[in-house]
């Protein structure tokens, strides 16, 4: 597909010829020189922020249900919740939190979701990301943390472990080969996870300074492509395929990298 | 040795009582939010626009509308424009009466993208609950069934093949596949089964997910006594798997097509993609949002809510289920 162009012929239909590397080439040349680059920055602050923030506190969070602290077994149903609710319904309501109510109180135009800059705009589409997205991961998390067997958690308590020790010296290296295979599908996910802000603008223009993600932009750049690529039009399914192939091609590499130094500098269960 | 144990003690309460306060905050906004979403839902436009954010519906609003529909005739065009809102959950009423998605698909089919296609949406409100349960039901089941199979036939048949289809879906499970749609789209098309429901039926008859590996160590966990003793009474292969072996993975086939329910139901981006004619209720409220088809924050919140529901009925008849501890070992309850 991404060495092949389409052409309409009369009467005959779409015809697919080879086409080399032009949808590479094409690709590039937009890649270099449009806001291409500012979703690479978008979609990289995106994937910080779900790996240095929600995955810590959804491990915090999977440790507290694990210890059966106090109503855990409420909060497990709680953080599992936002998973079967529709996200068109849950944006739906955010949106008219942050933007509406807050325009109504304020006056200010586009309120959270683009009345105060970028920066805001960006933290707002953020902070929906992280308070939807706990669900699955913690009970993955809760579920490895399970299976550890109890004599380990009563040897370490043993030798005056508390709470906090246990955590970091039992529970983190025991659920370790969790935690990597999360960051490997975070990372295979990198490039196609829309971050919700397809659900929040639909095609819709993002709001000033920001870029959106690759994965919001093969979205909607999908929703109207065809196979023939009409100038300023949407990119063709080639020329879609072709941008596709280049990031599995980075991508792939990046993932049996990362997924080869976190086996080789990780914790030990000893 | 009693100050050391007060001590842990005390650390033991920080944590709790630290990551506890950010659970029940996080609780908190969850019910705020869906509680004000369906409170609001309930409210009179002009009740919301006029200033009552926060408090409950003043019925007044639903009053009057009542009124003036009772002063009119049906048929009026007054009527007909405010019919619905004489009550309370007069903005679900409205929801349910004016979804609709008048979409006109134009697109070329055939092996030789040669047949052009010009079709309008089946987007009525029951033309969308229609399309929503052939949908889901369909690919909800097939999704499960294709990897209850897969995992059946390399666990009980140990032979080379089954080893490389174990590979092949650890392969593509960790290949990190980008843009891979168009090159479906391109294949649907040219296979006509675009714009088809069992055309999604089929594309979701795939087992290279996690789903096969749970089925595969949960048929591996089971005895190969069972198929010889049946196979000793004459029962066949076909007998042996669909009437001793399924039922016995019952409970993980029903929680996997539960979880694949929930998750079909919710998707949006499917029929966008791949049923423009077939709006599920899904994409037909999505587009809502953008449509201007309602112009006030109640009914859209009504709709959307409206949307929740079902997936919220399922979770609390199903919570167990859903939230069972699937694992490599099968379901734990």
């Amino acid at each position: 597909m991404a060495f092949s162009k389409y052409d309409f012929i009369d009467g005959v239909g779409n015809v697919s010829s080879f086409a080399g590397f032009d949808n590479f080439s094409f690709v590039l040349n937009k890649l270099f020189s449009s806001s291409l680059i500012g979703m690479f920055r978008d979609t990289f602050i995106m994937y910080a922020v779900l790996l240095f923030v929600a995955m810590p506190i959804g491990m915090f969070f999977s440790f507290y249900i694990y210890k059966k602290f106090m109503f855990s077994e409420f909060f497990r149903v709680i953080l599992f919740l936002p998973q079967v609710l529709s996200a068109v319904a849950m944006t739906t309501i955010y949106k008219t939190l942050t933007n509406d109510l807050v325009m109504m109180y304020t006056g200010i135009d586009g309120g959270l979701l683009g009345g105060y800059g970028s920066v805001v705009t960006m933290i707002t589409i953020i902070f929906y990301t992280l308070w939807m997205g706990f669900g699955a991961n913690i009970l993955l998390y809760y579920g490895a943390m399970s299976g550890i067997n109890d004599s380990i958690i009563e040897a370490c308590h043993l030798d005056g472990c508390n709470v906090i020790k246990e955590f970091f010296y039992v529970i983190l290296p025991s659920i370790y080969p969790t935690i990597t295979t999360f960051i490997l599908i975070d990372i295979a996910g990198i490039f196609t996870n829309q971050m919700n802000l397809h659900t929040f603008y639909g095609q819709k223009p993002l709001p000033e300074g920001i870029n959106g993600t690759i994965g919001y932009y093969l979205v909607k750049q999908t929703q109207h492509s065809d196979f023939v690529y009409l100038e300023n039009g949407p990119w063709s399914y080639s020329q879609l395929s072709a941008l596709g192939v280049l990031i599995t091609v980075v991508t792939v590499p990046v993932s049996l990298i990362v997924r080869t130094l976190m086996e080789k500098f990780g914790p030990s269960e000893d | 040795m009693e100050i050391k144990k007060k001590k842990r003690q005390f650390k033991i309460n920080v944590y709790a009582v630290i990551v506890g306060v950010l659970l029940a905050l996080y609780a908190l906004s969850i019910f705020f939010a869906l509680g004000w979403g369906f409170i609001t839902s309930l409210k009179y436009r002009t009740d919301f626009e006029g200033g009552n954010y926060m408090g409950l519906p003043n019925m007044e609003h639903w009053h009057k509308i009542a009124d003036l529909v009772g002063s009119l005739k049906p048929g009026d065009e007054l009527y007909e424009r405010y019919s619905n809102f004489t009550h309370l959950f007069g903005n679900y009423a409205n929801a349910i009466a004016r979804i609709s998605v008048l979409d006109h698909a134009k697109y070329y089919t055939g092996f030789n993208l040669d047949i052009y296609v010009d079709r309008m949406a089946n987007g009525s409100f029951f033309g969308i609950i229609t399309n929503t349960l052939l949908y889901v039901g369909g690919t909800a089941l097939f999704a499960t069934l294709a990897p209850c199979i897969a995992g059946y036939l390399c666990a009980k048949f140990k032979f080379k093949f089954s080893g490389i289809v174990c590979t092949f879906v650890l392969f593509v499970m960790a290949m990190p596949l980008v843009g891979n749609t168009t090159a479906m789209l391109t294949l649907l098309k040219r296979l006509s089964l675009y714009d088809t429901i069992y055309g999604m039926w089929i594309t979701h008859c795939s087992f290279a997910n996690s789903y096969f590996l749970i089925f595969l160590a949960c048929f591996k966990g089971l005895s190969n006594t069972y198929a010889e003793a049946a196979q000793i009474d004459g029962a066949s292969y076909w007998k042996v798997m669909w009437q001793i072996y399924v039922p016995l993975a019952s409970k993980i086939f029903s929680t996997i097509f539960l979880l694949q329910v929930v998750a079909q139901y919710n998707n949006y981006t499917t029929s966008m993609y791949y049923l423009p004619t077939y709006p599920t209720l899904s994409y037909a409220i999505w587009k809502i949002q953008f449509s201007g088809v309602f112009n006030s924050k109640p009914e859209l919140l009504a709709t959307s809510l409206m949307l929740s529901l079902p997936m919220l009925i399922i979770f609390v008849i199903f919570k167990n289920k859903l939230m069972g501890n699937i694992s490599l070992g099968g379901v734990k309850e």
